[in-house]
């Protein structure tokens, strides 16, 4: 809370929107000398990344003004059964993104002391979604949805050796020779330099011989929002490499790990509440009406009616503009996004990892293209993560359903529905209480932002998986801003006190 | 500490030198003697005494895990459990040594160390309670060998419960050939990848159970026939020369085929010239050891 009014202050970088990029900012300008003023046009912070309450996802969709955007409460009237709780037992991810434990980020989080604030979770088991081929026609000749099961994706040796599923011995061994190549892929150019820029599917049928249900494995592994035919060896290798290799850094059994209380909104919140202690001021219902660049500094005209200096604005097309105007899109990008509210904790779906691993807070399915009986031409695949109550994002006995599918798929809320409903019925058909629709399309970054004016995207890519070169685009305005091509980038020391007398974990 | 002073003052002095330096094996002596004096007190409750020490323990087990002394320190106040409390006390205590060489053997499964102490803890609660507990100790083994297929000492800890685990189930013969089943299917399953080197040693010791020489007393099958004996080589052989068809670059493979055509060769036969093949691929995936092979020819008369 300020005592003085804002206007006609001069600051050194003001920042606009408190979405991840902003925000990690925030937290490698909190230890500099800078005077910063760090703005958000919303009342939450978190921009395309924040978490919300049932309440809060209302407000949020009305103001999206945009006619895919939706929400539909579901919750049956009748006394039994599972209900939806109160909107504040709910904190709905809006960047639900994975975070393999050898990315970027965790080591940020660890050098800048910033995860002490953080509670990362496992994530879980993968399952690919293998619908059953024989569907029939219902009476008006439209193909049935046909019922599916789950396949646990085997992610090593032990996996694979003990896996339930009826694959045979000589599959296992080609499962196993796959495994073995991707990762030491980088030293066997010779082996698949051929096939760089052809699908990674063909790779794995001629060269390894690999019948289709297990081709279909190594393609969900990649986590990638294309379908097959779209999806390069290229492409697939380090990604699958990536996978493999996180697996047991930070704990037996799981490649990847989620923040508690709501996806990255926290990892936003922790870097604000970083840059607050370092002294940056922090304004939220506050946005950017008008900019002028005046002699060396950038006048901003705020929609509170102060109006401020500073040497450099930081911001992305969607909080550079005030509420009204819409930055223009890149359609062809994009994906469209469901969250689903299902009345059940869907055990089946996370059992232990192994022997002394953590308790899976989430898990991930992958619907690969052209399983749908009604697909016809484009088919796209979704991916779905689920979220546990474990992630304090919803009550006990239930779990939050996070689907996506490119944007450029026809009818892509409809398929996310039937993909989730395809999920359920595999395990034992719990009701959907709640459901919100919503897509998202990147801004466009203008090229012409002026002097001073450094550019964020605005919200991340269509990949579920954390993208590591957001940092790359954090350091580098990080480095224009103080100048200092020599100082390490979120490497700090404890404050004093910070640091508690951690007991150690002993075992 | 000129005179003898037995007190707890005395004990925080020792903490002190052993968390710097546990090595110093008398230090952990003059420890044992200040808790003895301390035990025979009125007042301390002896049970209090040492959980206090056992927790004092972990940190140091922690960091030093290999170091003796804090292990014969532990073995020894655990001892002591036996001789100053009730009957039910200490078999708690032991029950929660149970589950905490667990943790340590989940945090490193290859610490030998664990694997020696887990043994001594169990046989010690089995003589506390008069009760066996080789049912969830292979349980137990099951659980760490899914979870690594590598782990030798799990391995290596079952093969050794398998012949008292058989005798305490009155295993019928059918009984004993479905688990020698069972595991010869399992070190299949382990096999996919068959640079697993515990997993050659393990098959390797089920095979063993075969030959006439085996101690009658250690046997898994205990009705063998030769015409067993020869059907268990040649299965095991031909799914070995299975692995071949998707991998021609492990040596491993080639060697256990050698081995058991050399111990088994009265129960199976192999033409000479396909015997021969397997040692000159052993030759050429196995170079520094060319005498070796050499040597295993001239023997094999090839």
């Amino acid at each position: 809370m300020q005592a003085e009014s804002l206007n006609d202050t001069d600051w050194d970088i003001v920042i606009a929107g408190t979405g991840l990029y902003q925000s990690l900012l925030a937290l490698a300008l909190s230890r500099s000398d800078k005077k910063v003023l760090h703005l958000d046009k919303n009342s939450y912070y978190g921009e395309a990344e924040a978490a919300f309450s049932l309440q809060e996802a209302e407000e949020w969709v009305k103001e999206q003004n945009n006619s895919s955007a939706s929400i539909e409460n579901l919750s049956p009237s009748e006394e039994d059964g599972p209900k939806l709780s109160f909107p504040r037992a709910y904190s709905l991810a809006l960047a639900p993104q994975l975070i393999y434990t050898s990315s970027k980020l965790i080591e940020c989080l660890v050098t800048s002391k910033a995860f002490r604030q953080l509670e990362f979770q496992a994530m879980g088991s993968w399952w690919l979604y293998s619908a059953s081929k024989d569907s029939e026609p219902d009476s008006s000749g439209t193909p049935a949805e046909a019922s599916g099961n789950l396949v646990r994706i085997p992610t090593n040796r032990e996996d694979v050796a003990f896996s339930d599923s009826t694959i045979d011995l000589r599959s296992k061994r080609s499962v196993m020779k796959v495994l073995r190549f991707i990762m030491d892929y980088d030293n066997q150019e010779e082996l698949w330099e051929g096939y760089k820029e052809r699908p990674f599917a063909e790779f794995l049928t001629n060269h390894f011989k690999l019948p289709p249900t297990l081709v279909d494995l190594f393609l969900a592994l990649t986590f990638s929002p294309t379908c097959s035919s779209q999806t390069t060896t290229a492409f697939a290798l380090p990604r699958i490499s990536r996978h493999l290799r996180s697996i047991g850094r930070l704990g037996p059994g799981f490649s990847s790990v989620i923040p508690k209380w709501g996806g990255l909104a926290e990892v936003s919140q922790v870097g604000c509440r970083a840059g607050a202690v370092g002294g940056a001021v922090y304004m939220l219902g506050s946005g950017i009406s008008k900019t002028e660049s005046i002699d060396d500094s950038t006048t901003l005209h705020l929609t509170s009616g102060d109006i401020v200096r500073t040497k450099h604005l930081v911001a992305n097309p969607v909080s550079l503009s005030s509420n009204s105007s819409q930055p223009s899109q890149n359609s062809s990008e994009g994906t469209s996004r469901s969250i689903s509210i299902v009345g059940s904790s869907l055990p089946a779906l996370f059992p232990q990892l192994t022997e002394g691993a953590p308790i899976p807070a989430g898990a991930v399915v992958i619907r690969p293209a052209g399983s749908f009986p009604s697909e016809t031409s484009d088919p796209a695949p979704v991916q779905l993560i689920i979220h546990s109550s474990e992630t304090g994002e919803c009550p006990k006995n239930q779990c939050i359903i996070y689907a996506s599918t490119p944007a450029s798929a026809p009818a892509g809320p409809s398929l996310l529905d039937a993909a989730v409903n395809a999920l359920l019925a595999c395990i034992d058909n719990p009701p959907v209480l709640w459901r919100m629709h919503y897509p998202f399309v990147p801004a466009r970054i203008p090229s012409d932002a002026g002097d001073g004016v450094h550019l964020f995207p605005a919200g991340m890519s269509a990949d579920l998986v954390f993208d590591d070169t957001i940092l790359d685009r954090v350091e580098t305005i990080w480095r224009a801003l103080v100048g200092d091509t020599n100082a390490a980038f979120l490497v700090f020391e404890d404050r004093e006190g910070q640091a508690e007398d951690e007991e150690d974990e002993y075992l | 500490m000129r005179a003898p002073e037995f007190s707890s003052n005395t004990l925080n002095a020792i903490s002190k030198l052993l968390a710097k330096n546990p090595e110093y094996y008398t230090i952990w002596n003059y420890r044992r003697r200040v808790l003895q004096a301390l035990f025979n007190r009125e007042g301390a409750p002896p049970a209090n005494l040492i959980a206090s020490d056992l927790q004092f323990l972990v940190p140091l087990m922690v960091q030093y895990p290999k170091c003796y002394w804090i292990w014969n320190y532990r073995m020894w106040l655990l001892d002591q459990v036996k001789t100053h409390l009730e009957l039910d006390q200490a078999v708690q205590f032991w029950k929660e040594e149970v589950g905490l060489v667990g943790k340590m053997l989940t945090r490193d499964e290859r610490n030998f160390h664990g694997w020696d102490y887990r043994r001594h803890v169990i046989l010690q609660l089995e003589e506390l309670q008069q009760v066996s507990m080789v049912e969830s100790e292979f349980e137990y083994t099951t659980k760490m060998i899914r979870k690594a297929l590598q782990n030798f000492s799990a391995l290596h800890y079952r093969s050794k419960l398998i012949p008292r685990l058989l005798s305490e189930r009155n295993a019928s013969n059918t009984d004993r050939r479905k688990l020698f089943d069972q595991e010869l299917d399992m070190m299949q399953e382990a096999l996919i990848d068959p640079f697993n080197q515990s997993a050659w040693f393990y098959h390797q010791y089920l095979m063993s159970t075969l030959d006439c020489a085996y101690p009658a007393a250690d046997l898994i099958i205990t009705d063998l026939l030769d015409s067993d004996r020869q059907r268990y080589l040649e299965q095991e052989i031909e799914r070995i020369k299975e692995i071949l068809e998707d991998y021609d670059d492990c040596k491993w493979i080639y060697q256990s085929l050698l081995q058991y055509h050399a111990d088994f060769a009265a129960y199976v036969s192999t033409p000479k010239d396909e015997v021969g093949q397997w040692l000159s691929e052993l030759q050429r995936l196995d170079p520094m050891r060319s005498k070796r092979w050499a040597h295993v020819q001239t023997i094999l008369k090839l």
